[in-house]
């Protein structure tokens, strides 16, 4: 049995679905959080799977997101559908409610954020909105778990109901017009599997999806103008507006009769006077560096490095034991190196920084949940329109922060195909959190007093390249206006601290299962290289290892940028597996432990060639997974090989600019 | 006797491993955890 969830963005769809089915997926206070539809079990019930749709605002095909869920209801038929409505905004979440009415497809409403309702004195009649509608309305509250057991059992008593009887909406010319053209068009609509009357405000509609699958003939479609326009005449607008004009209707009278008393909406008028401050014209983008400054601060050099300084501490004394008891039992000289030099030091230079990373996510959290991350995005929408995008960009684009692998399929909720490509081709410059041990390991040998200014500084390196790659993009290759941009700004809430939990936990599991996995194939496969010569013997001087060749013979085009040393040059070769190699390599070839890393790259470099280090590698083409990401998304292998060439070209040319420039002060 | 143990337990983890990573490639490449991919360990349906 299929039930699915159904529901405008951001009125808590994925925090039901994971109450309903005890998962963990990944919620953000700001809408576009879903891009594709996720299942999973109902909790004690495995014959029932429950599917969460993303968010949308209509069944009108605009957006990926609206295609996804209107096929979704069509082609899988599930068995019931529940639909979300955010409570505190009863009226404009009713549009979709009637959509779902008209497919004649058994639903039941949830209504959720009840607790929110009462808090601001608002009275509901659920009763009266549940005879009203002619479906069963249950009150929850999913972020406290109120209401969802007893939804669960509602929703599997109307799976049972197979279909649901149409709802008559309207009276007068939109009414005529539709039950005219629900008995012309009633045989093309079930040889489709339509339901004739929803069928018939579709074609009023003009929604070509739908006109092209009924397969009408000329003498159809030529009574079909007539009633349109017959219609459009009568109403005095066109037909699209009719059919809007039509629900909303409906639903304001609707609203007249179940809302018995309106409260005050205490927190929108909170939210409304903090975002007088957050969202100021001039003030919005000052406030938002100093949040993320001290997000890094707190992260780098505070409570996230004095966690990962313990954490080293404890990886250092284990490999002191290891090391100590593969002596003692009289391991073979390449086998200890194998393991100590390669292994422990490798797997736990990575694996120091998770606690960093987790504080880190933890923090990014609060900004996301609280509902802050929505306004950045509203307040980038001015910004990113300058380079041809618009802010529904943004939450991608945030998303490639964390890792450029969703960031990129995220940008399927970008509506429009120019911008979505343009989108897939700019989230690889974000600077992805795999970087950041790279960032802490040398911004603590170079700058260990202003840690967390050069990470910002890195930060804003990023964008201000992806910002100019944009704007030759839109000069370029991808011409044209961006999409206009609409979205919600959800109310400021306290984070709940579950969520913040389990968001920074996610990301600190990922590092550790990348450490045990990719980076530690990486550090066996980089120890052997480094071990052993062109004639296969082993060597303890890596200077005449086949890394060495390797390294040497690519140095040459990396020495323009003050990084020809063949370990550096190795290390970014290797950072195309998964960035962290690039610190985990590092420790292999200078045989240190990752305390001592950064000292012994302080001593070997130059604070100048540490910087170009470090912007090179937040800019050169991303890790292989993302690249076929970009491939996936973009259609095509040559433009995936072509954008990731052009972003490496970049990198080079900026830290080249930054060598010279820096030459001629240092 | 242990080198033989040692490089037979290296072996091991080095394979296991591998096959993870195939298998997170064949997913897409993502840890499975991430907001958009919408892949679940516990309900990997997809």
């Amino acid at each position: 049995m299929n039930i699915a969830l159904v529901g405008n963005q951001n009125c808590g769809k994925t925090t039901l679905f994971n109450q309903l089915t005890g998962s963990k997926q990944h919620i953000g206070n700001f809408p576009g959080v879903t891009v594709e539809q996720k299942s999973g079990y109902l909790l004690g019930n495995k014959d029932v799977t429950v599917v969460d749709l993303p968010g949308i605002y209509s069944l009108t095909p605009y957006s990926i997101e609206e295609i996804v869920t209107r096929d979704y209801i069509f082609n899988r038929k599930p068995d019931c559908i529940i639909n979300i409505i955010d409570a505190t905004n009863l009226e404009r979440n009713l549009y979709l409610t009637i959509q779902l009415l008209e497919m004649e497809i058994p639903f039941v409403m949830a209504l959720n954020m009840m607790d929110e309702v009462r808090l601001n004195g608002t009275s509901i009649d659920v009763k009266k909105l549940s005879e009203e509608l002619g479906v069963p309305v249950v009150p929850i509250s999913a972020s406290k778990n109120e209401g969802v057991s007893e939804l669960a059992e509602v929703a599997l008593g109307r799976a049972k109901v197979k279909n649901s009887a149409y709802h008559d909406l309207c009276d007068g010319a939109v009414h005529k017009a539709v039950h005219s053209l629900a008995h012309l068009l009633e045989e093309n609509a079930e040889k489709c599997g339509f339901p004739p009357k929803y069928t018939a405000i579709k074609v009023i509609e003009n929604d070509k999806s739908i006109i092209d699958k009924l397969k009408l003939d000329e003498r159809q479609l030529d009574i079909i103008g007539h009633i349109v326009e017959d219609m459009e005449i009568a109403c005095d607008t066109d037909r699209e507006a009719a059919i809007v004009d039509m629900r909303y209707d409906y639903i304001e009278a609707l609203c007249a009769k179940v809302v018995l008393k309106k409260g005050q909406n205490v927190n929108q008028e909170k939210s409304m006077k903090l975002d007088r401050i957050l969202t100021h014209k001039i003030w919005a983008i000052p406030i938002f560096l100093c949040v993320m400054l001290a997000v890094f601060f707190m992260s780098f050099s505070l409570v996230g490095k004095w966690l990962s300084d313990l954490l080293t501490l404890g990886i250092d004394w284990l490999t002191g034991v290891v090391d100590g008891a593969l002596t003692s039992a009289g391991i073979s000289e390449w086998l200890h190196s194998l393991l100590i030099d390669g292994v422990f030091n490798g797997v736990g230079s990575v694996l120091s920084f998770v606690p960093t990373i987790m504080v880190l996510f933890f923090l990014l959290s609060i900004l996301e949940d609280s509902g802050y991350m929505a306004r950045v995005a509203f307040v980038m929408d001015k910004l990113l329109r300058k380079i041809g995008l618009s802010g529904k960009s943004f939450v991608p684009m945030l998303i490639g922060f964390g890792c450029s692998v969703p960031g990129i399929l995220a940008a399927r909720t970008v509506s429009s195909e120019r911008d979505r490509k343009m989108t897939v081709l700019l989230v690889p410059f974000m600077s992805c959190s795999a970087k950041l041990p790279i960032y802490s390991l040398i911004t603590m040998a170079f700058f260990p007093r202003y840690q967390a200014l050069v990470m910002l500084g890195v930060y804003v390196l990023s964008m201000v390249v992806g910002v100019l790659y944009g704007l030759l993009l839109k000069v370029t290759v991808f011409k044209g206006n961006p999409v206009p941009f609409v979205m919600e700004l959800p109310n400021y809430r306290w984070p709940s601290l579950k969520t913040l939990l389990r968001n920074s936990w996610e990301k600190g599991k990922s590092f550790i299962r990348k450490a045990f996995t990719v980076i530690f194939v990486a550090t066996l496969v980089i120890w052997f290289l480094q071990s052993v010569d062109t004639s296969f013997n082993f060597t303890s001087d890596s200077s005449v290892s086949i890394l060495a060749e390797i390294g040497r013979f690519l140095s040459p085009v990396f020495a323009p940028l003050g990084l020809g040393d063949w370990r550096l040059t190795t290390s970014i070769i290797t950072g195309l597996t998964a960035k962290e190699a690039v610190v985990s390599t590092l420790a292999v070839l200078f045989g240190v432990a990752s305390e001592s890393l950064s000292a012994v790259l302080s001593t070997a470099f130059s604070p100048l060639q540490g910087f170009c280090f470090l912007a090179f590698v937040v800019l050169y083409m991303p890790c292989v997974a993302a690249v076929a990401a970009v491939r996936k998304e973009l259609g095509s292998g040559w433009k995936a090989v072509l954008a990731m060439f052009s972003q490496t070209v970049v990198a080079y040319l900026v830290t080249l600019i930054i060598y010279n420039v820096g030459t001629l002060f240092v | 006797m242990w080198d033989i143990i040692i490089i037979a337990v290296l072996a091991l983890c080095a394979a296991a491993a591998v096959i993870k990573i195939v298998k997170d490639k064949k997913r897409g490449g993502c840890d499975g955890n991430c907001a958009a991919c919408g892949r679940n360990k516990k309900n990997n349906r997809r």
